[in-house]
């Protein structure tokens, strides 16, 4: 894999906003409300609630910390941006350390800090809820996380996503690993506050992190919250789905193309189902999912060691 | 100014709405949902998300002062509006949206936080002069579940919140989220009707029970965050208050209920919460669904499955009961004995499960407002 220049770090950002705003309009398309409205009127909708906040006063609160408040409302979109130079396009990222799988995961746990501040700064009862929640909601799929990227890693032998990319010229990851891909796939959606891990901005608790912001504070968190997804769709096609991998078509067009796949799926599951409480699905992380996890790291180290 | 222009013509395209309901006012209620629903429009989870404030009823002087206050937070471009009547949501909502692009009316852009600014100076004499910040009091302690002395809160849930039954108040004493105490009320409502819109009588009275059960359905549903499901559930009560045939409501219903028994993350959420024994709904006069699930069990899975069978049977022509909610008396309608049993079975749960717990019981605030006002009108 090729290593861009630095300017290249302009339309990496730019294709993340780009595949942010079509996420964004595809929920704006399913969203139930609304129905008899045309189409482009629906898909149009994450223009809509831009300009809307873009009118909208930013407010505060009564003696906030202001100084975490924005920082942590701030921080989903700096992290998403932060995660977006390892991701492959094709054969190229913006940067491919040795490490680039650590950065990943040392920035996914910078959310921990950063998702709590945005809670507790506004001094909001409901924020400050909403922040705890993370934290709970966070120990539950940290852990499996964690496990899940270790699998790649070990099946290519190297924590360059580079180096694990061209591991997968044989055969996916996800038909080795589907646990770890899967697991992949709801920590990411536990830490960009989607869907049914949305818990820590729960309707039950006004919005909970989401409560208090106003204007632009709360386009930067939304669009952050997009972003995260968009990126770390991005990086599930690199650890699992063979990266820039497939016949006929440029390596380009099959990275973007297997990204937005998995984004739409991590984008319909939004409605579908109840929001798991993390005191009760945390028996459920610990208990089967990690185990779960452990099983399937075994099972790749296994297999890498008799490839050896 | 063509920019700001365009902005603004762009930003009512998807207005939020705040809906504070004022008890009784339920016709009005959910001709606004529907309204809200068909233009498109997000509903609001709090004041910060808010750009419209729709005052639907006529409410009490606590319920106006609290609603100036929540105006006062909404960030603007802001619009207020409010009806009383079922045929004028269409227009009024309408009208509000409009204003919200009116660059003069609903801008307002020096406007302070004054409500952010208005809490009490504390500095002065009487407790050795220690300035608070922001003027706000110091957490009291209290002994927690662990033997632990904790901070103690005192955070009031509603009136203006979220798929939160209209005009109820519960006062919590709160340990981070761990609820220690609760005290719930419903502020008073001069105009509540003396009949509560889901107590019918006659021809209609099954279908408008069907309807509040599918309503407090709803609810629940939202507040497990299901939203999809939840809307799914809103528009079959919709449909069911309107002149759909039985058959097709009943077999909307029967895909509904498949779903519900069948999504296991609904049981993680809803499984042993909030358990009412026979004996308590009995000792709190609770009759209806809720002290019928008590013999399956009793939990918010055996209310919310009570609802459904309920539901259907009614869907299917049985004769209404006493009242959606169970049987009145004079001075104690069946909804007091539901928030007597919400007091008593949020305590020692944390908020999210708190306000599962209340939504399963739905204390419908009709019932209590009307009964109240006899007791108002003699002091």
């Amino acid at each position: 894999m090729t290593a861009a220049p630095a300017w290249a770090v302009v339309p990496a950002a730019a294709l993340v906003l780009v595949l942010a705003g079509g996420a964004a309009a595809l929920d704006g398309l399913l969203d139930p409300a609304g129905r008899g409205r045309p189409v482009a009127w629906r898909l149009g909708r994450p223009v809509w609630e831009t300009a809307r906040l873009l009118r909208q006063r930013r407010r505060t609160t009564v003696a906030p910390d202001a100084l975490l408040w924005r920082t942590g409302t701030a921080s989903p979109l700096v992290i998403a941006l932060l995660m977006a130079v390892l991701v492959p396009v094709g054969g190229t990222a913006v940067a491919d350390p040795a490490v680039g799988l650590v950065w990943f995961n040392a920035l996914d746990v910078a959310l921990w800090l950063t998702v709590w501040a945005a809670g507790w700064g506004a001094n909001s009862a409901h924020g400050l809820i909403g922040g705890y929640r993370f934290l709970s909601q966070a120990l539950a799929y940290e852990l499996p996380l964690m496990f899940a990227l270790t699998a790649p890693a070990v099946a290519a032998g190297s924590l360059r996503i580079g180096e694990i990319v061209a591991a997968q010229e044989q055969t996916w990851f996800v038909v080795r690993m589907p646990a770890a891909f899967v697991v992949f796939l709801v920590a990411v959606a536990g830490f960009s506050l989607w869907g049914p891990l949305s818990y820590p901005a729960g309707r039950d608790i006004a919005g909970g992190v989401l409560s208090e912001p106003s204007g632009v504070d709360r386009l930067v968190l939304l669009t952050g919250r997009y972003a995260l997804l968009t990126v770390c769709a991005g990086m599930s096609t690199a650890l699992f789905l063979g990266g820039g991998a497939g016949p006929f078509l440029p390596g380009w067009l099959w990275s973007l193309g297997k990204t937005a796949l998995v984004l739409c799926a991590l984008v319909a599951a939004r409605r579908s189902m109840p929001v798991l409480r993390a005191d009760r699905v945390m028996r459920l992380a610990w208990l089967v999912v990690l185990p779960v996890t452990l099983l399937q790291l075994l099972v790749v180290s296994v297999l890498a060691v008799r490839g050896s | 100014m063509v920019l700001t222009e365009i902005l603004g013509r762009w930003a009512r395209r998807r207005p939020h709405v705040l809906p504070v309901v004022t008890p009784g006012a339920t016709a009005v209620r959910l001709a606004v949902e529907a309204e809200t629903a068909r233009i498109g429009a997000v509903e609001a989870t709090g004041p910060s998300d808010a750009d419209v404030l729709l005052i639907v009823g006529n409410p009490g002087d606590e319920l106006r002062e609290a609603i100036d206050l929540v105006w006062s937070q909404l960030p603007g471009p802001r619009a207020r509006a409010g009806l009383a009547d079922p045929a004028e949501a269409g227009t009024v909502l309408g009208r509000a949206v409009l204003a919200l692009s009116d660059p003069h009316g609903a801008g307002d852009r020096d406007r302070g936080d004054e409500w952010a600014d208005r809490a009490p100076d504390m500095d002065g004499g009487q407790d050795g002069g220690m300035r608070m910040p922001g003027g706000l009091m110091m957490a009291d302690r209290g002994p927690d579940r662990d033997a632990l002395t904790l901070d103690v809160l005192t955070v009031p849930l509603g009136p203006v919140l979220a798929d939160w039954p209209a005009g109820l108040v519960m006062d919590l004493k709160v340990q981070g989220d761990l609820v220690q105490q609760a005290q719930a009320r419903v502020v008073p409502a001069p105009a509540a009707q003396s009949r509560p819109f889901w107590d019918a009588t006659g021809l209609g009275a099954s279908r408008r029970y069907a309807a509040s059960h599918l309503d407090s359905l709803g609810r629940l549903l939202a507040v497990v965050g299901w939203s999809g499901m939840a809307w799914r559930v809103r528009r079959l009560r919709d449909s069911a208050l309107a002149d759909t045939p039985q058959p097709v409501l009943r077999a909307q219903l029967a895909a509904i209920t498949r779903r519900l028994n069948r999504s296991p993350a609904l049981r993680w959420a809803t499984d042993g919460l909030g358990v009412l024994t026979a004996g308590t709904a009995d000792r709190l006069g609770v009759s209806g669904p809720a002290a019928r699930a008590a013999a399956e069990g009793g939990d918010v899975t055996a209310r919310w499955r009570r609802w459904l069978t309920e539901t259907d049977a009614l869907l299917a022509g049985e004769p209404a009961g006493p009242g959606p909610r169970g049987r009145s008396v004079p001075g104690r309608p069946a909804s007091a004995g539901l928030l007597a049993a919400a007091d008593e079975l949020v305590v020692g749960l944390d908020i999210a499960a708190a306000r599962l717990v209340l939504a399963s019981l739905d204390p419908d605030t009709d019932e209590l407002a009307a009964s109240s006002q006899p007791a108002e009108v003699r002091s």
